[in-house]
């Protein structure tokens, strides 16, 4: 489970420049899916490691599934050596993305993106297509379904304008 | 000669001076497995969302996240 406001308002806090992506972001366009972890693709670059790190720092940021007690340190070298991260944090799961399938990393993405305003904070969410698009080449069973809500979605969206 | 197709409802992604080919413009590729799913799909429900503000839908998940994890609770306490 995850406490969606609190994951945003931390890394939104922490100046952190990411786009949030998966189930939350699919939820947002209209999804009536439940979803229980927030997936964020954040930005590979020197400073925002760093950013990122210093804003979940206080929130015990731990692999997930991994058994407890590993030598896993939270901080930027951690960071900048791996990519993709599963963690559980104080306000739930959160996947913190350097690259997703079908959409590469943010750069790619941020102009795919659209800044909406939430909980009294501003953030870049996927757009609908590419969202689609990435679920789409994700290519697990588990998403095909999903990936017919989100066109579904995208039918209902243009009839309604 | 057949006229050249407009650009696509979605913008291709600039990368530098490449002018990358996202493939997400629109209609996507049918597939039969998602067609075979959109069918049961619960429109009515979409179409309330899409009624409803960003934040309004954040939170309806979040309601939804409580619920279940109750429902998780009671299922273990009731059958271990």
């Amino acid at each position: 489970m995850i406490d969606i406001e609190t994951g945003l308002r931390v890394l939104a806090g922490g100046q952190v420049e990411f786009i949030v992506v998966g189930g939350v972001a699919a939820r947002a366009h209209g999804s009536a899916r439940l979803t229980n972890d927030l997936d964020v693709l954040y930005r590979r670059t020197v400073e925002n490691i760093a950013r990122v790190v210093v804003a979940l720092a206080g929130h015990s940021p731990y692999l997930r599934g991994a058994p407890p007690g590993l030598p896993f340190h939270w901080d930027a070298d951690t960071v900048r050596k791996g990519l993709n991260f599963t963690l559980t944090t104080t306000f739930g799961d959160l996947d913190l993305l350097g690259e997703i399938t079908g959409g590469g990393r943010y750069e790619a993405l941020q102009a795919d993106s659209t800044p909406v305003a939430v909980f009294g904070i501003e953030v870049r969410c996927l757009n609908l297509e590419p969202l689609i698009h990435v679920k789409r080449a994700a290519g697990r069973p588990k998403d095909l379904e999903a990936v017919a809500e989100l066109e579904a979605l995208l039918e209902e969206r243009d009839r309604s304008c | 000669m057949a006229a050249i197709s407009p650009p696509p409802v979605w913008r291709r992604a600039r990368l530098g001076a490449m002018d990358v080919d996202r493939g997400w413009q629109r209609p996507f590729e049918p597939d039969p497995v998602i067609e075979a799913y959109k069918k049961d799909v619960d429109r009515t429900l979409l179409r309330e969302n899409l009624k409803r503000d960003v934040e309004e839908r954040l939170r309806d998940l979040m309601r939804l996240q409580r619920f279940a994890e109750e429902w998780r609770r009671a299922a273990r306490r009731t059958f271990g």
